[in-house]
């Protein structure tokens, strides 16, 4: 006898989680014999195989092999091999409730030609990570906008995990586009032609699975890379509709993300690890718990699409890796190769106003060229101290005496005078070299340095060789 | 005096070029007139401060000097011109970028307007500050009196007897400044003011013009006007310091690291070239060594998909570049400088004390980021926006920034930064007081090779609004 429905699950690397599901659908509260259960297994290669060969269930059950062709291409096999009239897709990661298939089956009812999707919350225990739980909590309000009364599916609603649709009329369409080898938007692709064909896509909340949802951040990255390449595809698929999706959304947001995720995204050009430090990113703040991780999540997830949708954008130019990538759909429609010139050109105003500032503060500076500057302090010294020259030596050592000991009533101001007095000291030596001065009275002569009125005695032994005003002196060693 | 100091600055810039014309690979007839002039004019001045320098070893400092670096001019002149036709390096030339477009017309004008106000603010802050800043005379200036006045006694300008002048850090400059004053005949001040301008400008040209020849000519005056517009470049310029040529040669050695690249590997002659500019950076500053050591450990580790062998032919043929100078500087240390005063204060017990201080990495942490955060801020703002606005504006060269010469360069400017930062933490006594005065001056040495760097992995205005790659960019290193 054919059955009324075929479950087709599609299944890649989930042993433990197929046959969780393969129970869950013992207990149905349709009559056994009222349906099949096909396995479309995707090249799998942790034993599903082995594990489902001797699978016993009261239900027909196959299992397809085959190698990798990805989620589509296994769904289309399942599709294919399906013996009932109605086929429910239901992803491996589920848990049918009882009354699943019979509300799969009522949903089809009545003259109107139906894509049904149902509800496929996330199961969350006191174990559940924090990723799980963020997951679980975006995908329930996404099936309460859903449960809505009057509220009308688009394509971008529709998710193929928990999903049933006539097999006549999936074939019609074509079934899914095998194009899409990886994860994200064969689901949307599906239901826009099936959409297109006149098929009324509706929510049936009683049509219950429970999602046993169990990837890390980490794994999920795969996905939302793979989501943003996949987004390209089908925008390509269906220009008409590109508006629809996230792929014409990079606008939307705060701005302060909007310039992160494009410095991040400039980044990423010049290094493939990007990603991989975002994820890792994550992963420490998972491990710190700070209240605002969710917000990261999204943040993060956001990247990730767009880092996908861009490497997919570059590999379909003729270029290759290289060159610029129009990150909205509307200037991509018009110049696919290039970034708005606007955007170059506030790049070199923003140079130009740089520039421009300089050149004022540069005009402002040498305004005063005309007038003549009075003589610059070192000048001064280096003139002074030319007086000296004859009475000294043309070279070796001689002593430097300066001012006293700086005694300010502060430390700052006593500071400041031992500063004072230190660069007169250097300012003698610029002026006077080759020959070396010291601060001491070793030497037999000595360069006194006082200030104008403020001259103390000669040091003890030592006579002024020579006075040359304004508390500038030479001394020698009496005797000498 | 003044045809004296024309022609000293005249010798050294001919010196420069004509040494990059023996050695410039000519597989095709390719030689960028404006980037050899702007490379000659740098590295020629060290080249000339190293034979001074010789010179004063041998023979004092004496007028000899002029009249012997032209007759060794005349040979290279000779020997350049004789092997002129001969001279051919197999493998692929060095390609560069064609003319630019409208917007070339739009940053030329506004580049020579930028050009004249800071050739204006030069002057005028040199009238002004004739003798530099604090460092300039007191450190190189008074050295290179001591060498011009000293006659044979011109060795007391590495007295241990005044530690304050640093009299053992290497004497690029001085030895410069000495040059002009044997040229000029007499002790000016224009000699050092010549010095600083050709350091200052010969930076901005050497940046403009290699970009231009790299990258294209838009890129070139972009990088050129932001070089030109950082006010601490100009206004360090005309103070005398030794930080703007030490910026000059960490410059060049990029340039010939980005010209190696270009070239494919047929010939060693720009990685060596690239080494002796790291050796001139050697010879100017002590900061030098640091800068060779992470290059030559960015060229180790930096090799991208390049095969091993052709990193090894990079690294000795950059060693060997370096060589030379290696043996003139470690020569001087041994031979001439006293022990330096920062590596006198280290002690183990207090090196420990300060690397066991989180308060320390606090701090510098915390000014490295306020001091590159704010740095080259003028009217409108920091460096870093208009740099921000080129990246998110214009986008990386994927294919330009995947060369090795290019990871290379990022990983010598990283391994600066880290490098400084433990000098700083484990070495400074005074570490708020050193950090205000010092950590800008190093970020300006490295300033024009990290604009260079940038510059060259970002996409020109032409790249970024037609998604070609200029002809050039296709050019595998």
């Amino acid at each position: 006898m054919r059955p009324l429905l075929t479950v087709v699950v599609p299944t890649y690397q989930r042993r433990d989680s197929l046959l969780r599901l393969l129970a869950s659908l013992r207990t149905q509260t349709l009559p056994a014999d009222a349906y099949e259960v096909i396995a479309a297994v995707d090249g799998s290669t942790d034993g599903t195989v082995e594990a489902v060969r001797d699978f016993s269930a009261p239900y027909a059950f196959c299992a397809l092999g085959g190698p990798n062709r990805g989620r589509a291409g296994a769904c289309n096999a399942g599709i294919r091999a399906a013996a009932g009239d109605l086929v429910v897709l239901l992803d491996d990661d589920m848990e049918a409730s009882p009354g699943f298939l019979a509300a799969h089956a009522r949903a089809h009812e009545g003259p109107v030609e139906r894509a049904v999707v149902g509800a496929a919350p996330i199961v969350v225990s006191p174990a559940s990570s924090r990723f799980v739980r963020y997951m679980a909590n975006g995908f329930r309000m996404r099936l309460e906008r859903l449960a809505q009364p009057g509220y009308r599916l688009r394509f971008r609603d529709v998710y193929t995990g928990n999903f049933s649709a006539r097999r006549d009329v999936l074939l019609a369409a074509g079934g899914f586009d095998e194009a899409f080898r990886v994860y994200g938007h064969e689901d949307y692709e599906l239901a826009l032609r099936l959409q297109e064909s006149g098929v009324e896509l509706t929510y049936c909340a009683d049509a219950y699975a429970h999602q046993h949802y169990e990837k890390t951040f980490a794994a999920f990255a795969r996905d939302g890379i793979a989501r943003g390449r996949t987004a390209v595809l089908f925008a390509g698929k269906h220009p008409a509709v590109v508006e629809g999706i996230k792929l014409s959304e990079y606008r939307q947001g705060a701005l302060t993300w909007h310039a992160l995720r494009g410095l991040l995204l400039q980044l990423s050009r010049a290094s493939d690890r990007v990603p991989e430090w975002i994820v890792r990113l994550i992963g420490r703040l998972e491990r710190w718990e700070p209240a605002r991780l969710d917000k990261y999540y999204t943040l993060a997830i956001d990247y990730l699409f767009w880092y996908g949708a861009l490497a997919a954008r570059r590999e379909q130019r003729p270029g290759g890796a290289s060159g610029s990538i129009p990150l909205s759909a509307r200037p991509a429609a018009a110049s696919p190769a290039s970034w708005p010139r606007g955007r170059v050109w506030l790049a070199v105003l923003m140079v130009l106003l740089y520039a421009g500032a300089s050149s004022v503060r540069w005009l402002h500076r040498s305004a005063d060229w005309p007038a003549r500057p009075g003589l610059d302090e070192i000048s001064a010294y280096d003139r002074r101290f030319a007086e000296l020259r004859p009475v000294l030596p043309a070279g070796g050592v001689i002593g430097y005496l300066g001012h006293p000991a700086p005694t300010g009533s502060t430390p700052r101001e006593a500071n400041a005078a031992a500063l004072l007095h230190f660069r007169r000291y250097l300012l003698a030596q610029y002026a006077l070299a080759p020959l070396l001065l010291i601060e001491s009275t070793e030497p037999d002569l000595v360069v006194g340095n006082f200030e104008a009125g403020a001259q103390p005695p000669p040091p003890v032994g030592f006579r002024v060789v020579r006075d040359f005003g304004e508390g500038l002196l030479v001394f020698r060693r009496s005797g000498r | 005096m003044s045809i004296g100091l024309c022609l000293s600055v005249l010798m050294s810039t001919a010196l420069g070029v004509l040494l990059l014309r023996l050695v410039w690979p000519r597989a095709e007839a390719v030689w960028p007139w404006p980037l050899a002039l702007a490379l000659g004019a740098g590295l020629g001045a060290g080249l000339s401060a190293v034979l001074v320098f010789g010179w004063m070893i041998a023979f004092g400092p004496t007028q000899g000097f002029p009249p012997a670096e032209a007759a060794l001019l005349a040979v290279m002149g000779v020997t350049t011109l004789r092997r002129r036709g001969r001279v051919r390096i197999p493998g692929p030339a060095v390609a560069f970028a064609s003319r630019g477009t409208r917007l070339h017309l739009l940053l030329v004008p506004a580049f020579l307007v930028v050009l004249a106000a800071a050739g204006a603010a030069f002057l005028s802050l040199l009238r002004q500050h004739p003798h530099g800043e604090w460092d300039a005379w007191m450190n190189w200036d008074l050295r290179a009196r001591m060498f011009f006045r000293g006659g044979q006694g011109w060795r007391i300008a590495f007295s241990a007897a005044i530690p304050w002048s640093h009299p053992d850090y290497p004497v690029l400059l001085p030895s410069l400044v000495t040059r002009s004053w044997l040229y000029a005949g007499a002790e000016t001040l224009l000699g050092p003011a010549l010095v600083a301008a050709t350091f200052t400008f010969g930076t901005v040209a050497l940046l403009a013009a290699a970009l231009a020849a790299l990258r294209g000519p838009e890129q070139g005056l972009l990088a050129g006007l932001v070089l030109l517009s950082t006010p601490f470049f100009i206004v360090h310029g005309t103070s005398l310091y030794a930080d703007v040529p030490l910026g000059f040669f960490f410059l060049a050695t990029f340039v010939f690291l980005a010209l190696d690249g270009r070239h494919g590997g047929s010939t060693s002659r720009f990685a060596m070239l690239a080494g002796l500019a790291a050796g001139l950076g050697m010879w100017t500053k002590n900061e030098g060594v640091l800068f060779t050591l992470a290059v030559g450990a960015g060229l180790l580790f930096a090799g991208g998909g390049s095969r091993w062998a052709l990193r090894r032919r990079r690294l000795v043929a950059f060693g060997a570049g370096v060589l030379p100078l290696l043996l003139l500087v470690v020569g001087f240390k041994l031979a001439f400088a006293p022990p330096n005063d920062l590596l006198s204060t280290l002690g183990m017990e207090r090196t420990l004390g300060r690397l066991t201080a989180p308060d320390r990495y606090y701090l510098v942490l915390r000014e490295y980021g306020k001091h590159i955060a704010f740095f080259g801020t003028n009217g409108a703002g920091a460096a870093v926006w208009p740099l921000a606005a080129c990246l998110v504006g214009l986008g990386v060269s994927r294919p330009e920034a995947r060369r090795p010469w290019a990871r290379a360069g990022a990983i010598a400017l990283v391994l600066l930064l880290a490098g400084h930062f433990m000098v700083f933490v484990s070495m400074a006594d005074e570490l708020a007081r050193l950090l205000d005065s010092s950590l800008d001056r190093l970020l300006l040495q490295l300033w024009p090779g990290a604009l260079f760097l940038f510059f060259m992995v970002l996409r020109s205005p032409g790249e970024a609004s037609t998604g070609r790659l200029v002809p050039e960019a296709r050019v595998s290193a």
